[in-house]
């Protein structure tokens, strides 16, 4: 039987206590330890996300600011982040319609949204490009409860996008010269032709001129003689005068309609390298489709006629106007190209380019039709890939519909139909916005292009 | 094992025999563990064992009797310690489902390295309730304890019974639980 519980039991505790203290004592330095730790990891992540060259921002679902890296307080061209933490994002974004995606369905944005071309306002009012990505940030139990917007900015590549830009018009341009320099050596040749007959007129009539003016000398003197009105008969006869008056006007309103043909080449030139205009002009559609039919005359000429039927009161559109004529050029020589294909080698046939213009509610529609064979099913929903091309090795950069998809679509908000077959030719339906988005024209925007969609069941929506 | 259960195993012992035949139980058993159990502490379910197994002989009860009036005993206890999961329920049935969902759960994140069963529950009918038990330990008769000190702590009955079955290589226990009348369910 043991007689000292008590002692026992008080050495026990005394023993318990000990260890219960060496714990407290363990796990408060555990809990300093895993401070540091966290603190450390914390400061770990923030240097990734102040170091980051793009622009960081998480949004509350209600989508308010909760919080920004410096790069994009900087880039925006503020000086603390306070001044944008609470905002409300349209402050910063530039963007309506990716706005209205972005928060009309943060709930369901399943997977990212990404890489879109979207700008930001800065401090100052300055608006600059940025390639946005979005993604829901959601807590443990999968809720959504808030969004990270991650933005690339990309002023720098927009500048050089603009330099391919144009470097595409001047190779294009470059293509060009060689038709061009044929459209104005036809009537600068018969300009010549008829300067040359004029010259000869002015020679044959030189001695009815001498004449004349001896015939004014001697009647001033008082004595006409009939010799002096001799010479003017002859001279007459000899320069033929009823052929040189009918043939003189003649040959100077050919000369002149020669002129107004190449000035109105040079003229069209001209407009179509759109020198020097980097921004949204406000431009004539009909007047952009006119010239691009002038510059590229000699690609289709050969194998086709162009039959335009324009709208006559189109508005005005806000537009880069030279990259639309790009557009314009790149679907006509591919026209033109088409229809080359099923005339080749049959003598007189030639085929007909159809280019409309017309109003359609919000949008303003380009058509522009081939009777050439249509594009083969199995590579249609490819020819707006960069580089795919069907012509020969060394004739295509298989950057044209390319070009046009990303101007008309991407840089436009525009939309591509593309309607084909083998027997009715291929059909490109442009599509561009009237008026810049709105907010409330948004949703209009949205149906009518629905309704659009539904229509051309059988067509290729891009 | 947890160094709470231990003590609760020295209460136990101390209050329903008396505090002479812990000593002499705790003497009597060679333990790989030298000093005293304290709460927080994690201890070798062989010492825990062979604690019971001492105490069984010494007092002259059955392994399975001792260990089911250890659990009925440790109710109580626990529900003293952590009121809150006990006081938010009505009704032993609402209050049993939180065991594997929340009760255990805040265990685990109190006690460091706290190993509790599963449970898993079917529920056939308002007055009934299926508790599936999976643990390394087989500790069927201290569950059944612990569900005659709830059904004790609520003043409503437990009927229960147990079937044991294998279920991918693991032994598991199904107590089929049946509830009084009296009390109302409120889920
Ligand atoms: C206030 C309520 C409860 C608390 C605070 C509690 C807490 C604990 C603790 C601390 C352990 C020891 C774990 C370890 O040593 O690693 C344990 C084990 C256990 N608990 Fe609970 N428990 C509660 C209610 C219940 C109830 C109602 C049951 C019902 C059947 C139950 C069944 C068990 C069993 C069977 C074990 C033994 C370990 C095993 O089987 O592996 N517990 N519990």
């Amino acid at each position: 039987m043991i007689t000292d519980v008590s002692e026992r039991k008080l050495a026990r505790a005394q023993k318990q206590v000990q260890i219960l203290e060496q714990m407290i004592e363990d796990k408060t330095r555990e809990l300093f330890i895993t401070q540091e730790e966290l603190r450390s990891a914390k400061e770990y992540f923030e240097s990734i996300i102040r170091s980051m060259q793009d622009l960081l921002i998480v949004l509350r679902p209600e989508g308010t600011i909760q919080s920004v890296n410096e790069r994009a307080v900087s880039l925006l061209g503020y000086q603390h982040e306070d001044e944008l933490i609470g905002q409300f994002i349209t402050k910063v974004l530039n963007d309506q319609e990716g706005f209205h995606e972005l928060f009309l369905n943060v709930d369901d944005l399943e997977g990212p949204f990404n890489q879109r071309e979207s700008s930001f306002i800065g401090k100052a009012g300055n608006s600059f490009p940025v390639l946005l990505s979005g993604s829901t940030l959601r807590d443990k139990k999968g809720k959504s409860c808030g969004l990270v917007l991650l933005a690339l900015d990309i002023q720098e590549r927009k500048i050089l996008e603009q330099q391919l830009l144009q470097a595409q018009k001047m190779e294009s341009i470059g293509q060009l010269a060689a038709g061009m320099a044929h459209e104005i050596n036809t009537p600068i040749q018969f300009i010549g032709d008829n300067t040359r007959f004029l010259q000869e007129a002015f020679c044959e009539l030189q001695p009815v001129l001498d004449h004349s003016t001896t015939l004014v000398e001697t009647t001033e003197s008082g004595s006409i003689s009939i010799k002096s009105l001799d010479g003017i008969a002859n001279a007459v006869k000899t320069a033929d005068l009823p052929y040189l008056s009918e043939e003189i006007p003649k040959a100077i309103a050919q000369t002149l309609e020669g002129v107004e043909r190449v000035s109105s080449i040079v003229r069209a030139m001209k407009e179509f390298s759109h020198p020097g205009v980097e921004g949204k002009t406000s431009a004539d559609i009909n007047s952009l489709i006119d010239n691009t039919i002038v510059v590229s005359r000699n690609e289709w000429k050969y194998v086709a006629d162009i039959k335009t039927e324009f709208a006559p009161d189109l508005p005005q559109i806000t537009c880069f106007a030279g990259q639309l004529s790009q557009v314009f050029l790149n679907l006509i020589v591919n026209a033109a190209h088409a229809i080359a294909e099923i005339v080749e080698g049959k003598d007189n046939e030639t085929g007909t380019i159809r280019i409309a213009t017309r109003i359609d509610n919000q949008w303003l529609e380009i058509s522009v039709c081939d009777t050439g064979g249509g594009i083969p099913e199995q590579i249609r929903d490819k020819i707006f890939d960069p580089f795919f091309t069907t012509k020969p090795v060394g004739t295509g950069t298989g950057q044209g519909l390319a070009l046009v998809h990303d101007i008309v679509v991407e840089k436009h908000q525009g939309t591509i139909v593309v309607e084909s077959s083998p027997d009715m030719g291929t059909t490109f339906l442009l599509r561009l916005p009237i008026n810049p988005v709105l907010e409330d024209s948004l949703q209009e925007r949205m149906d009518t292009q629905n309704e659009h969609s539904t229509a051309h069941m059988k067509a290729i929506e891009v | 094992m947890k160094g709470v259960v231990f003590n609760l195993f020295e209460q136990f012992i101390s209050e329903n025999w008396s505090e002479e035949i812990y000593e002499q139980i705790l003497e009597e058993c060679s333990l790989e563990t030298a000093e005293p159990f304290v709460g927080p502490g994690t201890y070798p379910d062989a010492d825990f064992l062979a604690l019971v197994v001492k105490a069984t002989e010494t007092v002259g009860v059955e392994l399975p009797v001792a260990i089911r009036a250890f659990g009925k005993f440790c109710f109580p206890k626990l529900a003293e310690v952590f009121p809150h999961f006990v006081q938010t329920h009505q009704h032993p049935k609402d209050f049993l489902k939180t065991i594997d969902s929340v009760i255990h759960v805040e265990v685990r994140k109190l006690f460091k390295d706290a190993e509790t069963p599963e449970f898993r529950y079917e529920d056939p009918g308002p007055q009934q309730l299926v508790l599936i038990y999976k643990s390394p330990r087989k500790l069927y008769e201290f569950a059944e304890g612990l569900l005659e000190g709830v059904g004790e702590y609520f003043q409503s009955p437990i009927q229960y019974t147990r079937t044991v079955r294998v279920e991918n290589e693991q032994e598991v226990a199904i107590f089929e639980l049946t509830f009084s009348e009296a009390a109302v369910c409120v889920s």
